[in-house]
């Protein structure tokens, strides 16, 4: 039924509505003029022909609505094949010049790669909240006498605290200590444990992996309680299923397992065993030293303020009652996550972050200056493109396409990079920079950070490039035959020059200054001579006068 | 016989079946879709306006069919709708599953 094709048909893409009209005109016609062929007069023809379509406007509705769809169906699908075509060019493309492809990636994977460790670093201690169930409520107490502003508190301290903090759901004193751990095998071994008030659990609301934690009634208990941490139960008692209830030996005294408590759960230290510091004990005359840490959990409504007014008053009431142990020592409420990640860390957190970010930057402006060059040395091709009647839009979507697919691979290498960075360095740092409470792992967050770096780098070293073929007029780019690169053009690849050396420098002489305290520190005179000498910590148990040791 | 079949009689899916099965044997605008159904079908099968039109713009939209103007025989242009690889597919897939529905419904229904 076709009969003939022109190149204009062949075009014509009308709007929907006259689509719709046009179609439903013509349908009409067809069967107006089949009617009549077959016999029918002109005027019933017609009739019946409306009488077949119904109701018309109606059915116009239902087709135009259809039609609308179809036609964003069909930008969609246009959409994704223009972005795979450009895809596919810009690879061509980019495989065409694997110099500049290699040097430019390489370039910002190692500025993704460093960036995304040092996020990593940043984002462990200064935006991820601790591993707690309701973080934020949670403080840290500290003694604040004349000497120290942020000092330890006394175990005497913890009852009258408990009892008369309203603003403090509840609250605990750490003891850290090292103890020699007999295992099953009678092998002994130095483990870092905690000696923890009866609340300490209760503080960190942790739910353990077998039997329970410490209650109150604990302290009136004839058997010591332990709570064993996830680790050692593995390592050393095999993940026993039957861990509770049993008796393990620290030092000269044995306990008895009540619980056992997840690998993550870990406060101040890492530590494999929770033994009891109980009521009497802290009571008793014995106990006058300052060698606790506190940790705090805000009451419903507390807020740190309210908590640190408190704190304060039952601060000078056990100053007045105690004047022998506490004349002039305050309290210092403070929250947990400041508490545990010091100033230190969270300052050089920011000054990597700020030193990595210069690092990008350069990167950047490196790729942006490679990208400039080599876009002024294809200014022919482009104007010729032009002349063929793509767009300077579609010119400047085909150029950023080139750097999305760069940074893109580099985004992918630059995360490789920051994975291994992440899997070395724990172990190249010496224990005890990173608190045990922040962890450095290559996570979901940090992989959106490489993928955020890419899109941004993408946009901004290729935005000038395709900003200059929005701007650059065909003719002019024919005439200049790619041999010169137009003058705006010249002008910011200067800036971006100057722009590179000065960040250059700034990182140069950082570097440098740094270097220098580091040699400097290595030089200092300790006031001995430090190369013959060896530092080392021995477990000796601690064995009461007054029992034999090995007895429980 | 000749059974006038509403829009709604013609059972769910067949109507696109039938029209993928038209264009299988070349290019045809929307008038020339239904006459060849009704002539083919010796007119036991009427398709109404109602629902080719809105049928066909479906078919488009899933890209089973596509749409092309052209001048037609009356000398003016008219949407011609034409099979796509697509579309030659699904007829295939159409056709195999009206065969077993039809084998099921007449093994009920002509069972002695």
């Amino acid at each position: 039924m076709m009969t003939k094709k022109t190149p204009r048909s062949w075009f014509w893409k009308p709007p929907v509505e006259q689509e719709v009209d046009e179609e439903l005109a013509f349908h009409l016609e067809m069967h107006v003029r089949d009617l009549i062929a077959s016999g029918m007069p002109p005027a019933a023809a017609r009739e019946k022909a409306l009488q077949r379509l119904g109701d018309l406007y109606r059915l116009r509705r239902t087709c135009v609505s259809l039609g609308k769809k179809r036609n964003r169906m069909m930008r969609i699908t246009q959409w994704i094949g223009d972005v795979r075509d450009d895809v596919t060019v810009a690879i061509r493309r980019l495989k065409q010049s694997p110099g500049f492809t290699l040097v430019a990636v390489l370039t910002l994977a190692l500025g993704i790669g460093a960036n995304s460790a040092i996020f990593a670093l940043a984002d462990a201690t200064l935006l991820r909240p601790l591993p707690f169930s309701d973080p934020a409520r949670l403080v840290m107490l500290h003694e604040a006498s004349p000497r120290n502003p942020a000092g330890v508190i006394g175990p005497y301290e913890i009852a009258p605290w408990s009892a008369r903090a309203r603003q403090m759901e509840s609250l605990a004193g750490i003891n850290l200590n090292r103890r020699v751990l007999t295992g099953p095998d009678g092998a002994g071994e130095l483990i870092e444990s905690q000696r923890v008030t009866a609340r300490f659990f209760d503080v960190f609301r942790t739910v353990p992996l077998a039997g329970r934690t410490f209650l109150p009634s604990d302290d009136r208990l004839n058997a010591d309680p332990l709570v064993l941490g996830e680790g050692i139960w593995r390592d050393r008692f095999g993940s026993d299923p039957g861990i509770v209830g049993r008796r393990i030996k620290l030092d000269a005294d044995w306990y008895t397992v009540i619980g056992v408590v997840p690998a993550t759960f870990q406060v101040l230290q890492p530590s494999s065993a929770w033994t009891l510091m109980t009521t009497s004990f802290m009571q008793s005359p014995a106990a006058i030293g300052h060698y606790l840490r506190a940790v705090g959990r805000l009451a419903p409504g507390a807020s740190l303020e309210s908590a640190q007014a408190e704190m304060s008053a039952i601060a000078a009431q056990i100053a007045a009652e105690r004047p022998d142990l506490n004349k002039d020592h305050g309290v210092r409420v403070q929250p947990l996550h400041d508490g545990l990640v010091n100033a230190d860390l969270r300052l050089t957190a920011k000054l990597l972050l700020g030193v990595v970010g210069f690092v990008l930057l350069t990167c950047c402006a490196n790729v942006a200056n490679l990208v400039l060059a080599r876009t002024s040395g294809r200014a022919r091709e482009l104007a010729v493109r032009s002349a063929l009647g793509a767009g300077g839009r579609r010119i400047a979507r085909l150029l950023l396409t080139e750097s999305l697919v760069l940074s893109t691979v580099a985004a992918v290498l630059g995360a490789g990079l920051g994975a291994a960075i992440l899997t070395t360095a724990p172990s190249l740092l010496p224990p005890g920079v990173l608190p045990v409470d922040v962890s450095l792992t290559f996570d979901a967050r940090v992989l959106a950070f490489c993928a955020a770096a890419g899109v941004g780098l993408a946009l901004a070293f290729g935005a000038a490039p395709a900003w200059q073929a929005v701007r650059l007029p065909p003719l002019q780019a024919i005439a200049s035959g790619g041999r010169t690169s137009t003058g705006g053009g010249s002008k910011f690849r200067s800036l971006l020059a100057i722009a590179q050396i000065a960040a250059a420098v700034v990182m140069l002489c950082g570097a440098g200054l740094l270097s220098r305290s580091l040699v400097a520190l290595g030089r200092v005179d300790a006031g001995f001579h430090e190369s013959e000498l060896l530092t080392m910590r021995l477990g000796l148990p601690f064995v009461r006068p007054d029992s034999p040791a090995g007895t429980p | 016989m000749t059974i006038r079949k509403t829009p709604n009689a013609l059972l769910h899916g067949t109507l696109d079946a039938l029209i993928l099965k038209t264009l299988a044997g070349g290019p045809r605008h929307g008038y020339g879709i239904a006459r060849f159904i009704e002539d083919t079908s010796d007119d036991t099968v009427v398709v109404e306006e109602g629902s080719l039109y809105p049928a066909l713009y479906r078919l488009e939209r899933r890209g089973w069919v596509e749409a092309e103007w052209t001048t037609s025989e009356l000398g003016r242009r008219a949407k011609f709708y034409r099979l796509t690889r697509r579309g030659r597919t699904q007829l295939v897939a159409e056709t195999d599953a009206w065969r077993q529905f039809a084998a099921g419904v007449s093994r009920i229904l002509l069972a002695q």
